[in-house]
């Protein structure tokens, strides 16, 4: 068939020819730079007669006389010349600076802005890696509108939240699905179970270099994420590493040195000022003399002690990364590598994240029309732990009290001092914990893709793309017999092996219809299967004098007690079309459509179809807007589309029986027992969004902007509802409940000064409101926050904060008074009387940056913040307690009742059980007592760079040198007691998307200070 | 038009080539080591072994049904139970105020539906599962009836107000499965949820005439008819309990122990009517009672109260005395622990026996003034028995009032820390319609004497018990 084509082709060229055609030929080149470009499309007006440079930039053409030749490139100011009767034109093609010939990231291809007709918001390499972050999605936030970051704490490696357009998810994970470089990564934030261990999620994401990242495209409504179908319904991240360029050898080293610290200081009390109010509440409770002291204390041997556990818990991190770069590219071949090494410290004792990665990204065009690139990343994440809880901050914010020493004041051998008293027990003295457990979670991972990009005909792209991603995590945990109060066994060691293999291959077929009138029409066919399989295993040995680590051999010293496996399994297999179509290059259409299935989908819902329709007009091309002037481009966009989400966990749709083991027999005999019920049914969620946008340019684009709407409404949501009891069941996944989120959001991009002093401004803002319309009639607390004190109610935001009202503490007796249901006032805490009392959502999320250049030097300034929402703390009810109980007490607990008449905020302290009669324990005494409102504006950023002159750095034979001092976290304005920004440990996604903003003993952000070094050569 | 024809044969050719390499089948992945529905029960020896689950339920994880937690929670709001070092869940309970995030209670309440559920798909699919005998289908369904209505029964008794405390019982009652289906049920009336339980213990005490040759820790026609004597006792149906109770005393293969310390022991008891049987330390069928009262290892969670204590050591031939120990006696700090559960890491748990059903004979005798002879040789029996002679006998003469008055005392005694003293004193209420019956200071009726259900089980129009903290 080939043949016949190039024969077709020939004879077309023939008789061209016999109407007086001559040829003309030349070479393309960058005017910046003078190299040649490669792929420029040639075509003559009107015609569909064309050709394109090759690596050089050469081409030539048979033209005749008259013909007016049209050179355009992707990034580049489109060129057309009239042709005499010359043989030799050489054209210079300049860089299209405009904001509508940037090259956006679209999913299975490229889209230059203009075409765009989804809502897509990009970020750049040097956004991403200004600030030190502890793992780069981090990075993104303040820098998109609508893209909604709640940084995890400060501990090392922590991952952040990343919430597109709202959340519209329940128990199905509602982050953006992570696509690198075409491959949709590992991203499951439960790799190693809930927030159980150590308080915090493992994040897989933080074992990449931002440094290897060239950009980050975030597809954020139904035009654009409608190519990932099932997987689309929460965004799309896609990140495309650096590639390698053209020209001779350039090397980039960049090395920062800093210091991290937290960004807020929890105000713990003195000894001296426990006992006082501990004896203030012993007191109160009509009881005279001294106050008993946790632990059998003297009065004399607490004051003595006196340990300030903020300060044994805590230090300045030091943090270190060194990363060198480098391209070079020929004609056929492109090459980028790049190496680093990254070794941070949070500012917890004994918790550090160490990072080695390399990146190899080649691309060979053994032929014309044939290319094969490969991206391989190795990368190796050493994560030293510590227990946040029993071991870190959480237990010096807790149950270690001050009167409680570090070492055992009558052992001479210093032993640690173990207290008895410390509610939970063993948080009680956290240098013990975190000097004795030895605790190492090690990732290997490996990322590699292949690409072969074929042209078996021109316009016609064929690319098959295979990705491998592999995961090999290792946690280690090793408690001496100190540790564990043993004195017969040396120490237990704990192991857990994780091993996912992740592989994808997608094949697509793309053709570009040339039309008459320059329209054009590219359609877009493709597959892709995408397998994940997940490895787990269990060991435990008991009497074992060291952690075992890889030193299996170590182990196998003593019996091995424990070993549990289990195989996590799922795959996805698609087909999906993209269909373009520009008319007159001002009206844009695009088509989308992907056919998904899944093995987590029920029999009878196997396959699910998710289709988008899209447009564009470049409105300010149309005659009546005339040229130039005030406004310089208007884009007008509107889409529909239906996408899903389908992250849950394996194998729910099948019903399944467990057998007995271990004490699951019955009088020695066999029993098999029912553990989950079929759900043939089981399927995706569904997301119908409607998108209106509007893009602008002002003042030859010195301002631009982006305006947009949306509304996405959410039906079959994913549900792990907890049952009646008496179902004999306690939870299943079904699809119900429906979801509503809309909302507006604006960016803005302008450049104030130019010339030699440059100020440009950069704005994002965007505001949506969320209301769950429906969850099929269950209660308000069949489905809650996991840990957390949050619900999904009817009518209210996802994560609503259902709590016993605070009223006010009654002058005369000190007691606090409640609100019933009714609004009326109470003595009685009854958790009855929960109401509504807002959300943990924000009314508004964004970034306002400012950068100033002036010769050499620059200031970036950058703020986030947040308006509205609520933060819950947790931890509060025990730190600010009427209760006294062993826990230490927040500095902000001044403000009590001590006498009648005392008008206060918090009310009197005793040492009598809140339970009973007042109802529930303490653990259950959750009120709007602690609920804050969570506005706040931090200067995320603070950062001054100097490039040294170049006449300078050419005299050291390189080609431009850069010094930059950046802070982080430097000021935060705040009425929340403590840090704003809160992404605590989750039990599950569910918890993930009910309760950002809800903290309880919560680390800190960072605050950094960190001296950057970057040369290139 | 000829390029653009071509160029979509290419395109078809290249989808054609795309679906052909792609397989439905790739997306057919099953968990590993599990057991699909349609492979777990499939013959007779698969339900049998679904039957076997049912029971291993009765004790609920670490306890927490009939394995301690359902008897302990009794005694906690009768106040049998001290005070004392009381934290969390189990204060909650004493104080009568039980919230419906009580994680002890939700913990308790999941396994008796749990054990409903399994009954229940024995009940409907045993008779369609073929090489199953017609005696084994009686029997298998017998145990089903059993085992649904004593997990019924149990529930019943803590989280509604007793037989009779409306005229017409038609006061709530709790949740009845009879399906294995995930409907959503609201509270039956307590008369129906009564029905329901009498019905199955009727059904299970027929189906099982001819016997269980599975044995001992397996329920036959006389475990079914000791529930009954249970369930009609606490109902005030004296006629019923007295025939019940007396036909599992007189044709039943259990006998009173001679020796007081071996009720809950490895094997050596006789009296348990149902009892489940404990091999091994992993499979402790009384690990609630060891966990919360074994006093001779570490001090117990749980302490006694000193005026079930003081009924024993008022008498200082009573045996008894021995279930006791006493620290710091009679000072501020005194605390009393039980020594029943002591001694050994795991025993066989009589769940209804011979003590109790003589006790329940005695004293329904008595109240119908019939059979006072009977009741008078029940009384001594224990009697004999808690004093190692006849001194504390009744007379032969005695008057049913005093038996009345002695099967109370000893019912308290024997079965303290069992969990029916909470019981008896509603019964008593009810009989005697008075306020002025009273359990650790409450009157028989208040609220604060039930269980709050959980939150999950309270869905839109279920009425829960709101205690009162009476």
């Amino acid at each position: 068939m080939k043949q016949k084509f190039l024969l077709s082709f020939l004879f077309l060229l023939l008789l061209y020819s016999a109407h007086g055609q001559s040829k003309i030929s030349g070479v393309v080149t960058d005017a910046e730079n003078g190299e040649g470009l490669p792929g420029v499309s040639i075509s003559i007006k009107g015609s569909t007669i064309g050709t394109v440079t090759d690596f050089d930039g050469n081409y030539s053409l048979n033209v005749s006389s008259g013909d007016i030749l049209t050179f355009s490139f992707i990034g580049y100011k489109t060129q057309e010349v009239a042709i005499q009767n010359q043989s030799q034109l050489n054209i210079q093609l300049n860089p299209d600076v405009t904001q509508l010939s940037e090259v956006v990231v679209v999913g299975y291809g490229v889209q230059t802005k203009r075409e765009v007709t989804g809502s897509i918001a990009s970020v750049n390499s040097q956004e991403l890696t200004e600030i030190p972050v502890p793992s780069f999605e981090a990075g993104l936030q303040g820098r998109a509108a609508g893209v909604q970051v709640v940084q995890g704490s400060g501990m090392s490696g922590s991952g952040s939240i990343v919430r597109i357009r709202g959340i519209s998810s329940i128990s199905a994970a509602g982050d953006p699905l992570y696509v690198i470089d075409g491959i949709p990564v590992t991203q499951d934030q439960f790799i190693l179970g809930n927030g159980g261990s150590g308080a915090m999620n493992y994040n897989p994401l933080a074992t990449l270099n931002p440094n290897d990242i060239e950009s980050i495209d975030i597809l954020k409504d139904a035009a654009a994420a409608g190519i990932y179908g099932s997987r689309g319904a929460n965004g799309v991240v896609l990140i495309t590493t650096k590639k390698g360029k053209r020209g001779k050898p350039k090397f980039n080293f960049n090395s920062t040195l800093g210091i991290s610290e937290m960004a807020f200081e929890p105000d713990m009390l003195s000894a001296a000022e426990y006992i006082q109010l501990r004896q203030e509440a012993w007191e109160n409770d009509g009881n005279t003399g001294r106050v008993p002291l946790p632990d059998g204390f003297s009065w004399e041997e607490a004051l003595a002690n006196d340990t300030d556990w903020i300060d044994e818990t805590t230090q300045r991190g030091f943090n270190q990364s060194y990363n060198l770069s480098g391209t070079y590219g020929t004609e056929k071949f492109n090459t980028y590598v790049g190496l680093s090494y990254s070794d941070n410290e949070s500012f917890l004792k004994g918790n550090s994240f160490e990072r080695m990665s390399a990146r190899v990204n080649l691309e060979y065009k053994p032929l014309d029309n044939l290319s094969v690139a490969l991206s391989q990343n190795l990368s190796r994440g050493l994560n030293d732990r510590v227990d946040l809880f029993e071991g870190s901050l959480g237990a010096a914010m807790s149950s270690a009290n001050p009167i409680f020493p570090i070492f055992d004041n009558d052992n001479p051998d210093r032993t640690y001092y173990l207290p008895t008293s410390a509610d939970p027990g063993g948080w009680g003295n956290p240098v013990r914990v975190r000097e004795l457990l030895d605790w190492q979670t090690r990732e290997y991972r490996s990322v590699s893709n292949l690409n072969l990009v074929y042209n078996p005909i021109e316009k016609l792209t064929i690319t098959a793309t295979g990705g491998l991603d592999y995961l090999d995590l290792q946690d280690d945990q090793y408690r001496p017999a100190e540790l564990i109060n043993s004195t017969t066994s040396l120490g237990n060691a704990n192991q857990e092996n994780i091993y996912i293999t992740n592989f994808n291959y997608s094949l697509t077929a793309a053709y570009d219809f040339a039309l008459p009138n320059d329209d054009k029409l590219k359609v877009l066919i493709g597959q892709e299967f995408q397998r994940s399989t997940t490895d787990r295993s269990l060991f435990n040995w008991t009497d074992v004098s060291g952690p075992v680590n890889e030193d299996f051999a170590k182990g196998n010293e003593t019996t091995l007690n424990e070993t549990i496996e289990n195989v996590g399994k799922w795959s996805f297999l698609s087909y999906f079309g993209r269909l373009n179509y520009s008319l007159l290059d001002k009206y844009f259409f695009q088509g989308t459509a992907r056919v998904d299935g899944s093995s987590r989908f029920g029999k009878n819902n196997r396959y699910g179809f998710f289709p988008s329709a899209s447009i564009a007009w470049m409105m300010s091309e149309e005659d009546f807007f005339g040229n130039g002037g005030f406004v310089s481009f208007l884009k007008l966009k509107a889409s529909w589309g239906l996408t899903g989400n389908a992250n849950m966990p394996d194998f729910q749709r099948f019903g399944n029986f467990g057998v007995g083991q271990g004490s699951l027999v019955y009088n020695g005999e066999p029993t098999i027992f029912p553990e989950r019920l079929n759900n043939p049914d089981l399927q995706w969620e569904r997301t119908r969004t409607i998108d209106f946008g509007i893009e602008a340019g002002f003042l030859e684009d010195r301002i631009t902007t982006e305006l947009a709407y949306y509304h996405k409404n959410t039906t079959d949501v994913l549900i792990n509802i907890g049952t009646q009891p008496s179902t004999g069941f306690t939870n299943f996944w079904d699809n119900f409940g429906e979801i509503e989120n809309q909302g507006v959001e604006l960016s803005l991009n302008s450049r104030n000064l130019v010339g030699d002093f440059k100020w440009t401004t950069t704005i994002n803002l965007a505001h949506n409101t969320n209301e769950v319309i429906d969850i099929g009639g269950y209660s308000s607390d069949a489905i809650g926050g996991g840990f957390n004190d949050t619900r999904v109610v009817e009518g209210e935001p996802v994560g609503a904060n259902f709590l016993v009202r605070f009223s006010r503490v009654d002058p005369e007796s000190g007691r606090p008074i409640w609100l019933d249901k009714d609004g009326n006032e109470t003595f009685d805490f009854d958790l009855e009387n929960r109401v509504v009392v807002g959300s943990v959502i924000p009314d508004l999320t964004g970034g306002i940056g400012n950068k100033f250049e002036y010769r050499n030097f620059d200031l970036n300034v950058f703020f986030t913040f947040t308006v509205g929402g609520n933060i819950y703390d947790g931890s509060a009810k025990r730190q600010l307690p009427s209760q006294v109980t062993v826990w230490n007490f927040r500095g902000d607990i001044a403000d009590r009742w001590r006498q009648p008449g005392d008008i206060a905020e918090l009310p009197k302290l005793t040492l009598e059980p809140i339970q009973g009669p007042d109802g529930g324990s303490v653990w259950q005494y959750n009120s709007t007592l602690f609920l804050y409102d969570a506005s706040y504006l931090r200067l995320r950023s603070l950062s001054l760079g100097y490039n040294l002159p170049s006449s300078i750095s050419s005299k050291l034979n390189l080609q431009n040198v850069r010094l930059s001092l950046t802070g982080s976290n430097l000021l935060t304005f705040t009425k929340y007691p403590g840090d704003p920004e809160i992404a605590r440990d989750f039990q599950n996604a569910q918890d993930r998307n009910l309760s950002p903003n809800v903290s309880f003993l919560t680390p800190p952000q960072q605050r950094s200070f960190t001296f950057g070094l970057n040369v290139q050569f | 038009m000829t390029n653009m024809k071509k160029s979509f044969i290419y395109i078809l050719s290249a989808a054609l080539i795309f679906t052909a390499f792609s397989c439905d089948e790739q997306l057919e992945l099953e968990e590993e080591n599990v057991l699909l529905p349609e492979e777990a029960l499939v013959d007779a020896e698969d339900y049998e072994q679904l039957l076997n689950s049912a029971y291993d339920v009765l004790r609920g994880s670490n306890g927490r049904f009939l394995g301690g937690q359902s008897q302990i929670f009794s005694d906690l709001l009768a106040r049998e139970i001290d005070e004392a070092g009381l934290t969390g869940d189990y204060e909650e309970i004493y104080r009568r105020n039980t919230g419906f995030f009580n994680g002890s209670v939700s913990g308790y309440y999941q396994e008796p539906y749990i054990t409903t559920f399994r009954a229940n798909v024995l009940l409907e699919e045993i008779e369609g599962v073929s090489g199953v005998t017609q005696s084994d289908i009686d029997r298998i369904k017998g145990e089903a009836f059993f085992l649904r209505g004593i997990s019924h029964m149990d529930v019943l008794l803590k989280f509604a107000q007793p037989y009779g405390f409306t005229s017409d019982n038609s006061h709530p009652g709790i949740s009845i499965k009879t399906e294995a289906s995930q409907e959503v049920v609201l509270r039956s009336t307590f008369q129906e949820s009564y029905d329901q339980v009498e019905s199955d213990l009727l059904q299970a005490a027929t189906l099982l005439a001819n016997g269980n040759d599975r044995g001992f820790g397996f329920a036959d026609e006389y475990a079914a008819k000791a529930y009954l004597a249970r369930l009609y006792f606490y109902s005030n149906l004296y006629d019923q309990a007295y025939e019940m109770a007396n036909d599992v005393i007189e044709n039943g293969d259990a006998s009173l122990d001679s020796d007081l310390m071996v009720r809950f022991s490895q094997g050596q008891s006789d009296e348990g009517v149902f009892v489940m049987p404990s091999l091994n330390n992993q499979d402790h069928r009384g690990v609630g009672f060891t966990n919360n009262y074994r006093s001779d290892v570490n001090d117990p969670n749980l302490k006694i109260d000193s005026d079930v204590y003081e009924l024993v050591a008022s008498n200082s031939d009573d045996l008894r005395y021995a279930w006791f120990i006493v620290e710091e006696e009679d000072t501020a700090d005194e605390e009393i622990f039980i020594t029943k559960y002591n001694g050994l890491d795991y025993f066989d748990m009589p769940l209804i026996h011979i003590t109790e059903l003589k006790l329940i004979r005695a004293e329904s005798a008595a109240i119908l003034n019939e059979n006072l002879n009977v009741a008078i040789q029940d009384i001594n029996d224990i009697r004999e028995r808690a004093y190692g002679s006849a001194d504390e006998n009744l007379e032969a003469t005695a008057s049913s009032n005093s038996i009345i008055e002695a099967a109370r005392l000893e019912r308290r005694i024997e079965m303290v820390t069992e969990g029916a003293y909470l019981h008896d004193v509603k019964r008593i209420g009810v009989l005697e319609q008075s306020q002025s019956v009273t359990v650790g200071g409450a009157t028989w009726d208040c609220n604060g004497l039930l269980l709050e259900f959980p939150a999950l089980e309270t869905v839109e129009g279920y009425e829960g018990n709101e205690p009162n903290g009476c």
